[in-house]
């Protein structure tokens, strides 16, 4: 499964070497005396694109270079756990802007407190809204931290 | 100004009333950070940097400078009481450090990792004073294509030292230079890769970057696997005074290994980390009882703690004196200087001189707060491991997405934090090494402009270039380094 996801993650920097490749190609480059915005870019597009194919290459052949001895991925319920706090990290970077800080903030700690491990509804629900509220009250009254208010909800 | 006259007037700065709070909490949240495995100072700094705002420039850079020396202080802790390193550079004292806490020595074991800490600390920041102010002074004839070769070869070194692939971490140091490349050229005004962002075109911040590759990444780690609170071994007061034997087999490891970790500090790459392993090896090597070790030698606890906080004042050089940071942390540091609109580099010593030398004497204050904190407070800073996770993964959530977008009251910054987090979880997971990305995007509009000034400089002749001296030697020593490493890794192989 880890190998797998090298393997992908490999051929995901080679896509991205090539996008940024095609992107700096539509930049300004110059000549060596005189180099505009477009050199540099290219220079680490192709740099990119070489390491990716090295590692891809590396790994095809088997070389200790690209197949490194790599985490196993969580399986079951922990997997389960770590997709679904990466899921409330996603909602709340996109619920942020909508409804502001503090509703975001009281269901996104909800959400992790319960999954990394605390139990009881009331308890639950007492860390994310004293988390939410203590921490607008530290930053946006105390600290004068400039904090999102929301669109839908202020 | 000499040295002498100079550590003077950064004492007049650094004993203000300001500057020595900012200098204990630095401390305190160092010795926090150091004590609890995972976040590690450049996350701690990085969550941090945003609430320094309020600060000036000096208080700022005095607070987070302790947050990175404190974190050698704090990882003897846990390494010694509980066998968890809760620094990477705390690794090698576990070794022997947990042994001798299991033969019933761990008050001498933490207190000769205090003291051993800061008496390399104290001799490596006397090293920082005189080395510093003479290497910004030949930093001064330096050019364009110096400062390009200078820049490259510390993200070179920190490619190949860092002790996994070095394909996977030149992939990473790519990645962080292409972020670099992210925003308006800062030399022809042309922005690049915005997609018509507003927010783009200021560039990626170096601030979500760091908080999202250590601090969201950790939350997902520690997501995989709940753990309960652990038993830690408790320490009582009287307990805490080795033996003279033990101060005698001390003693010398403690000034090889502050030796050690200074010079391996001024060497571009993951200093003091490395620095452990090689104190750790040099003792067990000269030692006249190298079968103690790995068994509860007080020498491997001496040596590699004194090494990994000489090795911080060593870091500390490049960027006084060069402005080139050549690890993350001080890559960090780098990073709220200009924040705070002060541009770091060899003229850096004559025009702030508050900063410069008010950081330096900060960290004499530091080191002897940090004794203080270390040994009384012992027991203290090891329960903080009984913080249930929840809470604590909670407060770090809170505070990197405060941070994220305290910077520039942008949602884009947000995005940015949750995707390095996202991603950084699963690099990591693969042992991609995340120094070279932050050090490449620190570096990256540093090594671009440098590059471009010694082309024109060159007139587009790169011959030219290489028949400058410096320039010559910094890139040979980088394709040396390249090619010895490449060598040792395949005999390592064939055999």
């Amino acid at each position: 499964m880890a190998a797998k996801i090298q393997k992908v993650c490999y051929l995901i920097f080679l896509v991205i070497g090539i996008l940024y490749l095609l992107g700096s190609l539509l930049l300004p480059i110059g000549a060596l005396a005189t180099p505009k915005g477009g050199l540099f870019p290219l220079l680490v597009a192709i740099f990119l694109i070489g390491m990716s194919t090295a590692l891809i290459a590396g790994f095809v052949k088997g070389s200790p270079v690209a197949v490194e001895a790599v985490e196993d991925f969580p399986e079951g319920k922990d997997r389960h756990r770590v997709l679904a706090v990466a899921i409330a990290l996603i909602l709340y970077a996109l619920l942020l802007k909508p409804i502001g800080y503090l509703l975001s903030t009281v269901g996104l700690m909800g959400a992790i407190v319960h999954l990394l491990g605390l139990r009881g509804w009331i308890r639950v629900a007492l860390a994310a809204i004293l988390t939410g509220v203590l921490s607008y009250c530290l930053f946006a009254l105390i600290l004068d931290v400039p904090l999102p208010r929301g669109e839908v909800f202020p | 100004m000499d040295a002498l006259q100079g550590i003077v007037n950064g004492f007049s700065v650094a004993l203000t009333a300001t500057n020595i709070l900012m200098c204990f909490l630095g401390c305190l949240l160092g010795t926090i950070v150091g004590v609890l495995p995972g976040l590690g100072p450049v996350g701690a700094m990085a969550l941090l940097i945003p609430s320094t705002y309020i600060l000036g420039p000096t208080s700022a850079m005095i607070m987070l400078s302790g947050i990175f020396y404190g974190a050698m202080y704090g990882g003897s802790t846990t390494s010694i009481l509980l066998n968890v390193p809760g620094e990477a550079a705390s690794v090698v004292t576990a070794i022997d450090g947990h042994q001798m806490a299991r033969r019933g020595r761990a008050g001498a074991a933490l207190t000769i990792a205090a003291f051993g800490s800061f008496i390399a600390g104290t001799l490596g920041i006397v090293a920082l004073m005189f080395f510093a102010p003479p290497l910004a002074a030949l930093a001064l004839s330096f050019g364009a294509p110096e400062y390009f070769s200078l820049a490259l070869l510390g993200l070179i070194f920190l490619s190949q030292l860092g002790g996994g692939s070095p394909l996977k971490a030149y992939l990473m140091a790519g990645f962080g230079l292409l972020l670099g490349t992210i925003g308006t050229d800062l030399m022809s005004g042309l922005t690049r890769f915005t997609f018509g962002n507003v927010d783009l075109s200021q560039g990626i911040e170096l601030v979500p970057v760091a908080m999202g590759l250590y601090g969201i990444s950790e939350v997902l780690l520690i997501a995989e696997r709940i753990t309960g609170i652990p038993q830690v071994i408790k320490v009582k007061l009287r307990e805490l005074f080795p033996t003279a034997v033990e101060w005698r087999r001390s003693t010398a490891p403690i000034i090889r290994g502050g030796f050690v970790g200074f010079v391996m500090g001024l060497i571009p790459g993951p200093a003091a980390i490395l620095s452990t392993f090689i104190a750790y090896a040099l003792e067990k090597r000269i030692s006249k009882h190298p079968e103690e070790f790995g068994k509860g030698a007080i020498e491997g606890v001496a040596g590699p703690e004194s090494a990994n906080n000489a090795a911080t004042a060593g870091s500390m050089v490049p960027l006084l004196a060069l402005g080139i940071p050549f690890a993350p942390p001080t890559a960090m540091l780098m990073s709220a200087l200009t924040i705070h609109g002060v541009q770091p580099g060899p003229l850096f010593m004559k025009q702030c001189p508050d900063i410069f030398w008010g950081v330096i004497a900060s960290m004499y204050i530091g080191n002897v707060v940090l004794l203080i904190l270390n040994l009384p407070l012992v027991s203290v800073f090891a329960s903080i491991m009984r913080i249930p996770q929840h809470l604590l993964m909670g407060m770090i959530l809170v505070l990197c997405l405060v941070g994220s977008f305290s910077i520039n009251n942008s949602f884009l910054d947000v995005y940015i934090l949750v995707a390095m987090g996202l991603g950084g979880y699963v690099l990591r997971k693969l042992k991609f090494d995340m120094a070279p990305l932050i050090l490449g995007l620190v570096l990256g509009p540093m090594i671009e402009k440098t590059f471009r000034q010694a082309l024109y400089m060159a007139r587009g002749d790169l011959w030219l270039l290489l028949q400058r001296p410096i320039t010559a030697t910094l890139l040979a020593s980088g394709v040396a380094v390249i090619l010895l490493s490449a060598y040792l890794r395949r005999r390592r192989s064939r055999k």
